[in-house]
């Protein structure tokens, strides 16, 4: 199955939220997903329900199988955690990973698996993790926000010239624009300059929207906190565009989301 | 040879069998049985095909019984006993005659219709035509003429090849605003002279493109208008004139307060079908003043716009083809329109045309003049003198009284003669206009449009016959709303004096023939009347059902979309549902629930409206829903730019697919007749229309 990495050259534009939430969305339609955080953050689980005192991860056993650490956090849906670190383990970490071919031969079980699709959350900008695993990723997913700073970093990619020539590995990369209010000019501009630009390569548009905050709040995902939700709808239709360009099949093709339901 | 042939055939054999047809003379009882064979032999015909040459055949034999009634007429029923019998045997008899006449200009008309197809535009868009969008206006408001403005912005053209002109006559500072603000031409002058034509013409001189479109204020294009009919001026250099059907989405009064929601065509769809697209096989089709594409050299050669009658529109098309110049009819509805409101709006309108009309069978009379054919004169005799219907329709609503309240006798001859031969006349002419146009006009519903109409217009016509030269040009009120439900005595005073006068003609002549020893009545002739007059009687009360207004509150027409909208709460909350129906001024969405379904708290603020034409968001504010239906939102909009109306009318109005023409059951003349007695029960049970929805149905985006 494939592998996804979800990377951004700037923070907060919401990459944790849409790991997430794409995996919620494959895993509820019957794909076996296994989220990996690799940010020292060490965020992500906490959209999964995992507990805050929990401190397993991968940073402590970068040359274990990683396939038997994952928590399972719902049905279909796996975590493996970057896990509590000092800035020592991190070090031996990102060595670990600076071996050629590691994730083709340490953690080929993992990474080979037909049966997996692998969704990888990274830190900002350039990290070891990002550089190793272009080896073996097909598909980067790059977040941005709709606002003004981002027209400056979509000519950066256009040109091709971000995070080290990163970019493009695979399949390539998708934008995703995250956090469209269409009720402000200058974010349906940017939205117009995105779509005209990137074309094909614009994965998809997520609308600003509390639910999507408030469910990660409460640890759920957006779907079950509110179905109605508009940037819900956005990441579940991401995610389908994910599977048509991947070509995997989606177990369960309908969206968990009626497109057009009728008024019960 | 093979016309040689046919015509040698027609002359020698055919003629001579029909002129005996016509003429030979019968007893009641074999009129009867070739008449019923007539009748029957038609419905078999009718039933067993439906191709062109079948229905040619039912006109043949309709032309021949109806012949051969009115040369039984002319021979047999003209004696007379005393002079007041003669005067009005002989109106009822000129009354007949032309109804005749018309039946055959009519099958003329429409035995031949021509439907055209729209000639695409070359690839090249360097041949494409300039054209100039005239919106002329003259004191309607504002907030009809907007949008019209800007679904002609949404005209799918090259933009340096399109320029969008509003003409207004009313000199007013708000539209001159509204034109800079929106970006297009504003036209006024200093006088009114020759009012819409001298608009236009005055506008010709200040612009210049190679083709002008026409929109009266209130007709909005679709967005493939100028796509669809500017391709036949290119293929053909002598075309002058593409008109295209006016199609109103607003009931009009006829609709709105007789046919209560029912599905039956509306009044104009007969002549916007096939009576145009039957003028059109002639190279006769004429200009309708709107949603029609003239080019400006043929223009400039007959000095403009005629402005001598108060239809300028039909005379300059007169004039146009007098020249030589071509004219079509695309039967595609390409813009929409709103019908006049109120029963007395529309006799206004009808009482213009009416007076244009006659002013050019007396000013450029079609018969007469240079440059026609004759199939040309045929078509515009039919239309100029269409108007006279009103003088007829009102002798025959009041033939029967004469015999039951007076005892005039005017038609001589028994009652068994005289139906033998009436009968297959009238009834074979019911069935072949059925099946001639039975989608576009259900039967007897002519003549309650003729009806509704009659008494007003004697008046306009007879005077204008006299006087062309009297009366000027009445525009025609659009756009309003009737605020409460209320019977408009005026319009309908005459129709009802003659229901009342029909009514107790029939109780009387009942009351007699029931007591045979105190009054002497013929039981024939008196039965045959009383059937007459309790017919007239239901038309008449149909048309008097119009003059009962209903309440037509709402100011903008509701159009059901089904497309995914977005609304934003105040909390930031972002919330997916479904538009269900949308106006230019609110629309109603899909309720929703989940946490943030509390919107006394968390008021919804914008709606975002999503489709593959455009997105747009727009400031809203949740109205209170008279039905309190849970399932739904309704919302009214609030600071909507004209940006944001422009994609407003893209989404409404400017789609290629906005106005289609709802297929019609087929009409049954029985069938329709119970209707109309359905409808006038319904009218005087005080039933209501209720939905004033146009449907029209667009896909959601696929996403």
């Amino acid at each position: 199955m494939p592998i996804i990495s979800v990377c951004s050259p700037k923070g907060g534009v919401g990459k944790t939220t849409l790991v997430a939430n794409l995996a919620y969305a494959f895993s509820k339609s019957g794909t076996k997903v296994v989220v990996i955080d690799f940010d020292p953050q060490n965020a992500t689980r906490l959209y999964f329900g995992v507990s805050l005192t929990d401190e397993r991860g991968i940073v402590t056993i970068p040359n274990k199988d990683w396939i038997s650490s994952c928590i399972n956090v719902d049905r279909n849906l796996y975590m493996l955690p970057f896990g509590k670190s000092n800035k020592e383990q991190r070090a031996i970490f990102d060595e670990a990973l600076k071996q050629p071919n590691y994730f083709k031969e340490v953690q080929s079980s993992l990474f080979d698996n037909p049966d997996i699709l692998v969704i990888a959350d990274f830190a900002p900008g350039y990290t070891q993790a990002l550089d190793s695993i272009a080896t073996v990723s097909n598909l980067q997913i790059v977040p941005l926000l709709a606002d003004a700073a981002s027209v400056s970093l979509f000519s950066q990619l256009l040109s091709g010239g971000l995070m080290d020539g990163l970019v493009g590995g695979g399949l390539g990369y998708y934008i995703v624009l995250n956090q469209i209010d269409n009720r402000i000019k200058l974010n349906r501009e940017v939205q117009n300059f995105a779509l005209t630009n990137f074309k094909d390569n614009l994965l998809g548009m997520v609308h600003k929207d509390t639910n999507v905050t408030e469910a990660a709040g409460q640890q759920v995902s957006v779907y079950d906190y509110n179905k109605n939700s508009a940037a819900a709808f956005d990441m579940e239709v991401i995610a389908k565009k994910v599977a048509q360009i991947l070509g995997f099949d989606v177990k369960k093709g309908t969206m968990i989301i009626n497109p057009l339901r009728k008024p019960n | 040879m093979k016309k040689f042939l046919l015509t040698a055939f027609l002359l020698l054999v055919a003629a001579p069998i029909v002129t005996l047809v016509v003429i030979a003379p019968m007893s009641a009882h074999n009129q009867f049985i070739f008449g019923i064979t007539m009748i029957i032999a038609c419905i078999v015909a009718s039933v067993c095909s439906k191709k062109h040459f079948i229905s040619f055949c039912i006109l043949v034999v309709t032309v021949i019984s109806s012949t051969r009634y009115m040369f039984f007429r002319l021979t047999q029923t003209l004696e007379f006993p005393s002079l007041i019998d003669m005067i009005f045997g002989y109106l009822l008899l000129a009354a007949e005659i032309y109804v005749y006449i018309v039946l055959l200009l009519s099958f003329f008309q429409l035995s031949w219709s021509l439907k055209r197809k729209i000639v695409p535009l070359p690839s090249d868009e360097s041949k494409w035509p300039t054209v100039d969008v005239y919106i002329p206006t003259y004191n309607e408001p504002l907030q009809v003429v907007r949008d019209t403005v800007l679904a002609a912005q949404c005209l799918e053209y090259p933009k340096d090849k399109l320029k969008i002109y509003l003409l207004d006559d009313g000199k007013r500072k708000e539209f001159a605003a509204f034109a800079t603000e929106a970006n297009v031409g504003y036209i006024t002058r200093t006088n009114n002279f020759h009012a819409k034509a001298g608009n236009l013409n005055h506008a010709m001189t200040l612009t210049n493109g190679e083709l002008i479109a026409i929109f009266d204020c209130d007709h909005i294009t679709t967005k493939i208008f100028l796509q669809s009919t500017v391709g036949e001026f290119i293929k053909d250099k002598r075309l002058a004139l593409m008109q295209t059907p006016h199609h109103f989405y607003s009931p009009d009064p006829i609709q709105r307060n007789l046919y209560l929601g029912r599905d039956i065509p509306p009044e104009n769809d007969l002549f916007y079908g096939p009576i145009q697209r039957g003028n059109d096989n002639w190279n006769a089709t004429f200009f309708c003043g709107s949603c029609a594409v003239i080019r400006r050299s043929a223009l400039d050669e007959i000095g403009g716009f005629a402005v001598e009658t108060v239809t300028e529109d039909a005379h300059t098309a007169l004039r146009l083809q007098r020249r030589g110049w071509k004219t079509a009819f695309l039967d595609h509805i390409l813009s929409g329109g709103l019908a006049t409101e109120r029963l007395i709006d529309h006799l206004a309108q009808r009482n213009r045309w009416a007076r244009g009309m006659v002013q050019i069978f007396r000013l450029d009379n079609p018969l007469l003049g240079k440059g026609l054919s004759l199939a040309q004169r045929l078509c515009y005799l039919s239309a100029t003198t269409y108007f006279f219907f009103a003088i007829p329709t009102i002798i025959f609503l009041l033939t029967p009284l004469l015999y039951l309240l007076f005892g005039i006798s005017i038609v001589h001859g028994s009652v068994e003669l005289l139906l033998s031969y009436a009968l297959p006349h009238l009834v074979l002419s019911v069935f072949s206009n059925s099946r001639l146009y039975g989608n576009y006009r259900y039967s007897f519903w002519g003549q309650i449009y003729d009806i509704v109409l009659s008494f007003h217009l004697v008046l306009p016509t007879v005077v204008t016959l006299f006087m062309p030269h009297h009366g000027s040009f009445n525009v025609t009120d659009k756009g309003q709303t009737v605020e409460k439900s209320y019977f408009d005595v005026h319009s309908v005073k005459p129709h009802l004096i003659v229901s009342f006068l029909l009514l107790l003609a029939i109780v009387f002549s009942l009351v007699k023939l029931c007591l045979p020893n105190y009054f002497d009545m013929q039981v024939g002739p008196t039965a045959l009347n009383i059937f007459w007059a309790s017919f007239n009687l239901i038309l008449l009360i149909a048309a008097i059902c119009v003059g009962r207004e209903t309440a037509n509150k709402r100011k903008t027409q509701r159009i059901f979309l089904e497309v995914p909208v977005n609304v934003y709460q105040a909390s930031g909350a972002c919330t997916r549902t479904v538009l269900r129906d949308l106006s230019m001024s609110g629309c109603r969405v899909d309720s929703f629930d989940g946490p943030t379904s509390n919107f006394n708290e968390d008021p919804i603020t914008d709606l975002e409206i999503n489709s593959d034409i455009t997105s747009l968001c727009v400031n809203v504010q949740q109205i209170a829903d008279m039905h309190k239906d849970p399932n739904y939102l309704h919302f009214s909009f609030v600071n909507v730019d004209l940006d944001t109306r422009r994609e407003f009318v893209r989404l409404l109005f400017s789609r290629a697919d906005t106005w289609v023409r709802p297929n019609y059951k087929k009409d049954n003349p029985l069938v329709s007749f119970f209707t109309i007695l359905c409808c006038i029960k319904d009218s005087l049970f005080g039933k209501r229309r209720t939905d004033d929805i146009h449907v029209a149905v667009v896909g959601a985006k696929n996403e």
